[in-house]
């Protein structure tokens, strides 16, 4: 549960004020994250393409927090890393891109319509909320052509996706400081890879 | 011999100082100026490089702080001169800076407080809320006209000969309804076949493919916006084919922009409302995050400056001390310009001119004492010169009268002037002895052997007895043991003239300490008359003497001694009760068990 929500419940009077607000937000950070995710990692011969279906952001929260007029944000992080040397192998894989497409959505009172911007500005408006939410929590193939990372056998691609119940506006970033809208991230999957053998 | 006073060996706490005050400063604006705009900058190396920077600045300020606290704690300790006048100080220039930031931090937090209440309360939401409702009910009441026209029955009278004369049905469908802006007519192949209305409202043909009939959808084109719907109609004749018209209604300029700043102050409102209270904790802290900084640069300044305030007071100080000492070379430097160099200046003068008062004070005394040496030893030489002179004129004139008694005159004269040769050879030695009297070899010496031996010589007088058993056995002192020795004779054979019908002499000795410095104390206490009042203040005098046979250099060589010890002498007496004379003698040795002061 994602402490925002939690405090929008049936009025803003009922918001835990100074301190206390501080307190539970500390405590609401120690709760372990509930979003999960499932990534398909498929190599072909000119990119390798990622695709993540995200669970466990609370549906009810989030078309609340979008009718109040208010944006979410959903990032997926991918990383892309190599196993190092036998006698460096204590100290992790070598990180050799990291890419994280992200989506904005909010609700449009005059569209009447829930719009969803990705990160490269490209538009999407829904009406229907079981779409909008599917194509908002999901990384449809997405495309990282070889050129972009090395390809050689033993990649390792790790994925994870975050979910900001209510991005900031600017004037209130510095609140992200204290965590007041925190995000939930999914645990890493690891995923080894060979794409030699998927090359034909 | 030279002590430097607010001197420049500070400029490079100065530099530090300054240096530091500017990083905190450009860390102020940096921050500042991204804090409260977007935050992602610190997902960059330069934002966290930023970051690590205003986390580490506090750390390595209190790390300073407390480096220098604990440096003026240890210097108070040993009693480092000005320590405590920069505690003080120190303390002072703490106080006025809490003084003046707390006030500030409190008007500044409750001013954003004050202002976010007020920019934010529950009329502005009201009125951002109400001002989106009445653009979102315009909007719907355009969305509504624009249905109700392309709905309407109506509609397929007006569009007849569409095909032929569009430009006739634009001016009736103009004539019906004013509100429409626009109408383009695509054939059924989607190509344009007529358009009316401003250029900005044209569509490209495929839009209009994909587009529903009925289907109002809002377009923005360069600065213009606008609501389209598609419409079909089918004219006569053309086997059921359609044509394609689409009709727009403009929307006030400006209307997209006048949105999204509703939308954007909307979202701005919700949020602030929502965390309002973390806000302004928020901005607390943040003003804490360099607040604290700051006053720990201040206090940093403090020390520096408290320093500088006291560098001269020390200088001072030890000048006075070594001035004390005997050290009239002492000058100290200062910069010139402020009233403490005038003081210094001042200071310098009146060394000075002390050096030149003492040298001619030390003159005039040689002078004076050689005077008076010469004139005592004149005069103790010619007192016995007298009897010596009387007693060989009379053997002279016995002998020239060839008288019967001259035999016993002779011996008796003689006798006389052998006396007072005698007298004059022992004046003439204790004289050279004072003279000649060596700078002590110091060791620890047990004070009983010493004390008990010089009782055994002079304690064999039946009338007189000296008790030794004040002094314990362990009893040390640092002293050289012949002077020590010589010390003791001295009072005990000035006691012991003093009571020349017999007496008591107590002998004592304690350990006494003196702030952190320890001394041996002997006292030396007799049972006689007294120091008459008159005496009292030149008994230490050289040649200053009560008895008819005293040289008067018995109290003075004690003195010397003592002096010469770095020791301190004094006494008590009595009136018919007696004298105590009191040494106290530096000592290492760790004797407190013995007894305390």
């Amino acid at each position: 549960m994602l402490w925002p929500h939690c405090s929008r419940t049936d009025s803003r009077k009922s918001l835990v004020k100074g301190f206390s607000g501080v307190f539970l937000l500390l405590a609401a950070s120690t709760l372990p994250a509930q979003l999960q995710h499932q990534a398909i990692i498929q190599p072909t011969s000119d990119y390798l393409s990622v695709s993540m279906t995200v669970a466990g952001a609370e549906v009810e929260a989030l078309f609340e927090t979008l009718h109040e007029g208010m944006r979410v944000r959903v990032e997926y992080r991918i990383r892309i890393s190599y196993p190092r040397d036998r006698p460096l192998r204590l100290l992790g894989d070598r990180l050799l891109r990291e890419f994280r497409p992200s989506v904005e959505a909010r609700w449009d009172p005059f569209l009447a319509a829930y719009v969803m911007v990705e990160d490269d500005g490209t538009t999407f408006s829904y009406a229907d909320e079981a779409t909008f939410y599917a194509d908002l929590f999901s990384l449809a193939n997405y495309r990282i052509p070889w050129s972009a990372i090395r390809r050689e056998p033993g990649l390792v691609v790790e994925a994870s996706a975050e979910y900001t119940p209510i991005v900031f506006v600017p004037g209130l970033s510095i609140l992200s400081l204290f965590a007041a809208n925190r995000s939930d991230s999914s645990p890493w999957s690891r995923h080894i890879l060979d794409p030699w053998v998927a090359d034909p | 011999m030279s002590v430097r006073a607010g001197a420049g060996s500070s400029l490079t706490a100065l530099i530090s100082l300054i240096l530091l005050y500017v990083l905190l400063i450009i860390l102020v604006l940096v921050f500042a100026g991204q804090v409260l705009g977007d935050l992602s900058f610190t997902r960059s190396s330069a934002g966290a490089a930023v970051i690590i920077i205003a986390i580490v600045f506090p750390l390595l300020l209190l790390s300073f702080v407390i480096i220098n606290l604990v440096r003026l704690i240890r210097q108070r300790a040993v009693g480092r001169p000005g320590a405590r006048f920069k505690s003080r100080l120190l303390l002072f220039f703490a106080v006025v800076v809490l003084l003046a930031s707390v006030p500030q931090a409190v008007l500044s937090v409750n001013f954003i407080r004050a202002a976010t209440d007020a920019w934010f309360s529950a009329e502005t939401g009201h009125a951002i809320r109400g001002a989106q409702d009445i653009t979102l009910a315009f909007f719907g009441q355009k969305q509504d006209d624009l249905k109700s026209f392309v709905d309407s029955r109506f509609l397929s009278g007006l569009l007849e000969g569409l095909e032929s004369q569009p430009g006739r049905v634009w001016e009736r469908i103009k004539g019906v309804n004013p509100e429409i802006d626009s109408m383009q007519v695509f054939d059924p192949l989607f190509q344009e076949t007529h358009f009316a209305g401003p250029e900005e409202f044209r569509i490209p043909s495929l839009r209009a493919a994909a587009s529903r009939d009925g289907q109002i959808t809002r377009e923005s084109a360069a600065a213009v916006s606008f609501l389209l719907v598609r419409t079909s109609y089918a004219p006569r004749g053309l086997d059921g084919s359609k044509y394609t018209v689409m009709f727009s209604m403009g929307l006030p300029a400006g209307f997209d922009a006048t949105a999204g700043r509703l939308a954007d102050a909307l979202e701005f409102f919700v949020q602030l409302e929502l965390f309002q209270s973390n806000f302004v904790i928020a901005i607390a802290l943040f003003y804490a995050f360099f607040a604290v900084p700051l006053m720990l640069l201040s206090v940093l300044v403090s020390f520096f400056l408290s320093e500088e305030i006291i560098r001269p007071i020390v200088s001072l100080e030890e000048a006075t001390r070594r001035i004390a000492e005997g050290d009239f070379s002492i000058r100290i430097l200062s910069r010139r310009g402020d009233e403490l160099s005038t003081l210094v200046d001042s200071f310098n003068r009146m060394v000075s001119e002390l050096a030149r008062t003492r040298t001619k004070m030390i003159q005039t005394e040689k002078i004076a004492a050689w005077q008076e040496i010469a004139q005592r030893l004149a005069h103790e030489i010619k007192n016995p010169l007298t009897p010596i002179r009387l007693a060989a004129e009379r053997s002279l004139r016995k002998y020239e009268s060839s008288s019967s008694d001259f035999d016993s005159v002779f011996r008796n004269s003689v006798k006389s002037i052998v006396g007072e040769v005698d007298n004059l050879n022992a004046l003439l030695t204790e004289f050279r002895e004072f003279s000649r009297l060596p700078a002590p070899s110091l060791q620890q010496v047990a004070l009983r052997p010493i004390v008990e031996e010089v009782a055994a010589t002079y304690g064999q007088q039946s009338r007189h007895t000296i008790a030794t058993d004040g002094v314990p056995d362990q009893f040390t002192v640092d002293a050289d043991p012949g002077q020590l020795k010589q010390l003791l004779v001295n009072l005990c054979k000035n006691a012991l003239e003093a009571m020349p019908d017999g007496g008591e002499i107590r002998i004592a000795a304690d350990v006494i300490k003196k702030g952190e410095d320890t001394f041996g104390r002997i006292q030396v206490e007799d049972s006689g008359p007294g120091i008459p009042s008159e005496h009292q203040e030149s008994i230490f005098k050289p040649y200053v003497t009560t008895k008819r046979h005293g040289t008067g250099l018995g109290l003075a060589i004690v003195e010397r001694i003592v002096f010469d010890h770095h020791g301190q002498i004094w006494f008590e007496t009595q009136p018919g009760v007696g004298t105590t004379f009191y040494l106290d003698l530096p000592s290492a040795a760790d004797q407190s068990d013995e007894g305390q002061e």
